[in-house]
C-alpha cells in the first residue's frame, strides 16, 4: 500500500500543487516582493527598499486608526459571535418541536452575499436612528462600531451555531447521564462536560470568527464604506483605499496588505496554540 | 528515499512555476479573438454603451465588449484591468493626472480617423507628434431648473423680492434671496424644499467635493492655469464663498442637512424629476435620469441651466462651469490588430449613421467631431448650455481636474457631510483641505515627474 502511494503521490499532488501555486504561492510572493517596490502596475515595479513600510507605521490617521477599529470589532464580534452562536446550539440540540426549522433559519443569513446584506442593514439601521436620535450611520462611528457588530452577528451565528451543533451533538450520552445519576446540576454538566467535550469546536469557530473579523472587508464597504472621515474603516478597506485612491500609493498599499497577512497569521496560530491546549482527547 | 522526494517536490514546483508562466502567456494571445474591449466611464450611460456594443456586433459582426466601473472608481478598476488578461483596447482618462499616470499605455492616434475628425488642437493631448488622446464629451455643470415652478414663483403675488425671471439669478445675492423665499412658500409652490439633497453620501459626493471646488479653484488661480499640468498650492481663498452656496442647499434642501449623508445622486435626481424640488445641482449628464425616472413631473422643455454663484466679484459675467471631461485613448499593449479594430470602431461610432444617431440619442454626448455637426438632441440642457454661452457668459474652464487626488476629495467630502451634520467647524473643514492638499500635492506631483 505504501508502495502504490509513493508511485502516484505525484499524480494525486500535481494539481493542487499547481492550483496553489498559481492562486496563492506566486501571487503571494510577488506580492511580497512589490510591497518593496514602487509601482502603477505590476509589470512596471521599482525597488524603494523598506521606506513604504515606513510610511505605512507613521500613518496614524489610515494604518494604524484602521488596525485599532478592526481589533475592537474583532475582540468584539469573535465573543458575540460565538457567546450567542453556542446558547443557540445549546437551545437547539434540545429536542425542542421545530429545531429542524430553526435550525434552517438562523443559517439562511450565511447564505446571503455580505455586500447585499450591508446595503439591507444600511437602510434598516437608517431608519431605526434617523426616527429614534434624528440621525444616519455616517454621523457617528459609533453607530457605524455597533452596526458592523450587529451585522456581523446577524450573518455569522447561524454558522458558527451548525459547528457547535455538531459539537454538542457528539456529547457521549453515558457520560451525561453517568453525571445526571451522579446529580449534577445542569450547569455543572455544561461546565464540566459539555464545554471541555466541545473544546475542539470552539477552537474552529474562534479561528474562523477571528480571522473573519480581520479580513471583513464587504460588510464594511457596503454598511458604512468608512463614514464618517474613515474612523469606521477596517483594515482591508484601508488597504484598497491606499492602493487604488491615491496617485503612486499602490506599494504603500502593498506593504499594507503583507503586515495584514502577517498580523492576522500570528493571531490566529496564538489563538489556535491557547485553545488547541484546553482540548481534551 | 526521503532525498527523492525532496527532488521530486522541488521538480515539481519548477513545473509549477513553468506552467504558470505558460498559462499567462497564452491567455494574453488568445484574450484577442476578435474582441474590442471598452472600458466605460459614464455609469449613467451604461446600459445606452451595451447597446452602442451591439449595434455594432450586429452591422459588422465584430464582438465588443463595454465593461463600466463604479462611480469613482475608474482608476481603480482601470488599474486592475490593465493587469489583467482583459485589457480594455479603449479606456477613457478624465485629466492630467491620468494622462500622466497611464502615458505608457496610449497609442499614438494622429494616423487614425477620428482625429481627422478633430478641427481643434484645444481637443487633443499631443506629446510632440504623437496624437495621445481625443477629447469626445464635452459637458456643463450648474444648477438645473425647473422653469415651470420657477415661473410660478415670479408670477406669485406673495413673492417679496424684485426678481422677475431666470436671468436675474447670475448673483449669489439674487439667487439667495429668491431661493430663500422660495423657502417660505414652498406650500404655494408646490415643493418640498428648493434645492434637492445634497447628497454627501460617501461615494455620491462628487457634485460637491469636485464639481463645485471648480469655482473657489477658478478664482484663486485664474482661467490661464494648465488643466492638465501639475497641481498649483492651494490656500482654499475662497472658502467662504464656497461655503456661501453649500449653505444655500443645505438649509433650503427637501431633506434636514443632518440626513443628507444617506442621499445618493440618484435620490435627488428623482426628487428634481418628480418636481419635489425647483433646483438642483449638476451637469447635462444628469439628462438621462431625469428623463428616465418613473413619474416624471417635469417636462422636457421646462429643463434648464442657470450658472452657480458664489457671491464673487464679477460672476455675473460668468456662465456654466465647462469641460473637456473625458479623453479617448486605445491601450497600446493590445495586439496590433485590435488597437486597428478599436480605432475602425471609435470611427464608426462617430461618423456612420448608426453610430452618430446612438452617439446623439443614446449616449446624448455632445463631441467636438466635425462628423457629428448638425446631430440633433433631445437633451434640453445642451440647448440651454449654448444659450448661455451665447449670451456672452464666460465659461468656467475644468479646473477640478487640478484637484490632486482621489483620497483628497474623499476625505474632503466626508469634512463636508461632518460639517453638514454639524459635526465639524467650517473652519476645520476649510484647515483640512488645506492641509491635505499640501500633502497630496506633493505625492501627486511627485509621480508625475
Amino acid at each position: 500500500m505504501q508502495k502504490i502511494y509513493k508511485k502516484y503521490f505525484a499524480v494525486f499532488t500535481f494539481p493542487t500543487l499547481i492550483a496553489y501555486a498559481i492562486s496563492f504561492a506566486i501571487p503571494f510572493f510577488m506580492g511580497l516582493y512589490l510591497s518593496f517596490c514602487k509601482f502603477k502596475t505590476i509589470s512596471n515595479a521599482e525597488w524603494v527598499g523598506l521606506s513604504n513600510y515606513q510610511f505605512v507605521f507613521n500613518d496614524s490617521a489610515g494604518f494604524l486608526s484602521a488596525l485599532w477599529f478592526t481589533v475592537k470589532v474583532a475582540v468584539v464580534g469573535v465573543i458575540t459571535t460565538n457567546v450567542f452562536a453556542f446558547a443557540l446550539a445549546l437551545l437547539l440540540t434540545k429536542g425542542l418541536k421545530g429545531t429542524g426549522v430553526f435550525r434552517t433559519v438562523f443559517f439562511m443569513p450565511n447564505l446571503i452575499g455580505g455586500i447585499i446584506l450591508g446595503y439591507i442593514w444600511q437602510l434598516l439601521l437608517n431608519g431605526i436612528l434617523i426616527n429614534l436620535v434624528g440621525a444616519d450611520l455616517t454621523f457617528n462611528a459609533t453607530y457605524g462600531y455597533w452596526g458592523i457588530i450587529l451585522l456581523y452577528n446577524w450573518q455569522k451565528i447561524g454558522y458558527l451555531m451548525i459547528i457547535y451543533i455538531a459539537g454538542i451533538q457528539s456529547v457521549p450520552a453515558d457520560m451525561l447521564e453517568a453525571a445526571m445519576i451522579d446529580g449534577a446540576t445542569y450547569w455543572q454538566t455544561l461546565r464540566k462536560i459539555i464545554l471541555p467535550m466541545v473544546m475542539s469546536s470552539i477552537t474552529i469557530c474562534t479561528f474562523l470568527s477571528l480571522t473573519d473579523c480581520f479580513k471583513m472587508y464587504d460588510q464594511n464597504l457596503a454598511l458604512t464604506g468608512g463614514a464618517p472621515a474613515n474612523q469606521t474603516a477596517m483594515l482591508a478597506l484601508d488597504i484598497t483605499n491606499t492602493y487604488y485612491n491615491r496617485v503612486g500609493f499602490a506599494g504603500i498599499g502593498q506593504a499594507k496588505a503583507v503586515i495584514f497577512t502577517l498580523l492576522v497569521f500570528v493571531i490566529a496560530l496564538i489563538q489556535l496554540r491557547i485553545t488547541r491546549s484546553k482540548e481534551v482527547e | 528515499m526521503k532525498k527523492r522526494t525532496i527532488s521530486l517536490l522541488l521538480t515539481m514546483a519548477m513545473a509549477a512555476t513553468t506552467m504558470a508562466g505558460c498559462i499567462t502567456v497564452n491567455a494574453e494571445e488568445a484574450s484577442f479573438d476578435g474582441t474590442i474591449r471598452w472600458l466605460n466611464y459614464k455609469p449613467e450611460v451604461a446600459d445606452q454603451m451595451n447597446d452602442v456594443a451591439a449595434a455594432y456586433t450586429a452591422e459588422t459582426g465584430i464582438d465588443v465588449k463595454v465593461e463600466t466601473a463604479a462611480s469613482g472608481q475608474y482608476e481603480a478598476t482601470l488599474t486592475a484591468r490593465m493587469d489583467s488578461s482583459e485589457a480594455p483596447s479603449i479606456f477613457i482618462i478624465d485629466g492630467g493626472n491620468m494622462l500622466t499616470t497611464w502615458k505608457d499605455y496610449m497609442a499614438d492616434l494622429s494616423g487614425t480617423e477620428l482625429y481627422s475628425y478633430v478641427d481643434n488642437e484645444a481637443y487633443v493631448k499631443k506629446d510632440g507628434d504623437k496624437v495621445e488622446c481625443i477629447c469626445y464629451v464635452l459637458e456643463h455643470w450648474g444648477i438645473i431648473v425647473n422653469k415651470a415652478i420657477m415661473e410660478k414663483y415670479f408670477t406669485s403675488e406673495n413673492k417679496s423680492t424684485e426678481y422677475t425671471s431666470l436671468d436675474d439669478l447670475y448673483t449669489f445675492d439674487a439667487l439667495k434671496a429668491v431661493v430663500e423665499d422660495m423657502t417660505s412658500m414652498k406650500e404655494e409652490l408646490g415643493i418640498e424644499g428648493v434645492f434637492g439633497s445634497t447628497s454627501l453620501k460617501a461615494g455620491d459626493d462628487w457634485r460637491y467635493q469636485t464639481h463645485l471646488m471648480n469655482l473657489p479653484t477658478y478664482w484663486e488661480w485664474g482661467a490661464d492655469v494648465d488643466t492638465f499640468g501639475t497641481i498649483p498650492e492651494f490656500t482654499f481663498e475662497y472658502a467662504e464663498n464656497f461655503k456661501n452656496i453649500l449653505d444655500l442647499y443645505l438649509n433650503n434642501s427637501v431633506i434636514e442637512p443632518k440626513l443628507v449623508g444617506t442621499k445618493t445622486v440618484d435620490d435627488s435626481m428623482a426628487e428634481f424629476a418628480l418636481g419635489k424640488c425647483a433646483m438642483i445641482q449638476n451637469g447635462d449628464w444628469a439628462w438621462s435620469t431625469i428623463a428616465n425616472t418613473e413619474g416624471k413631473a417635469v417636462a422636457d422643455e421646462d429643463v434648464c441651466f442657470i450658472p452657480i454663484t458664489t457671491g464673487v466679484e464679477g460672476e455675473e459675467n460668468m456662465g456654466l462651469s465647462a469641460a473637456t471631461t473625458l479623453w479617448l485613448c486605445v491601450n497600446n499593449q493590445v495586439s496590433e490588430e485590435e488597437q486597428a479594430a478599436a480605432e475602425d470602431f471609435l470611427a464608426w461610432l462617430f461618423s456612420s449613421e448608426t453610430g452618430k444617431k446612438l452617439v446623439s440619442e443614446e449616449l446624448q454626448l455632445v463631441t467636438p467631431f466635425t462628423s457629428m455637426a448638425g446631430a440633433v438632441y433631445t437633451n434640453a440642457l445642451f440647448a440651454s448650455a449654448s444659450e448661455i454661452e451665447a449670451a456672452g457668459k464666460t465659461s468656467y474652464p475644468p479646473i477640478c481636474n487640478l484637484l490632486p487626488s482621489q483620497t483628497w476629495k474623499d476625505n474632503f467630502g466626508a469634512n463636508l457631510l461632518m460639517y453638514a451634520q454639524g459635526q465639524m467647524e467650517w473652519d476645520d473643514v476649510v484647515s483640512a483641505a488645506v492641509d491635505e492638499w499640501a500633502v497630496e500635492r506633493e505625492y501627486t506631483n511627485a509621480a508625475k515627474e
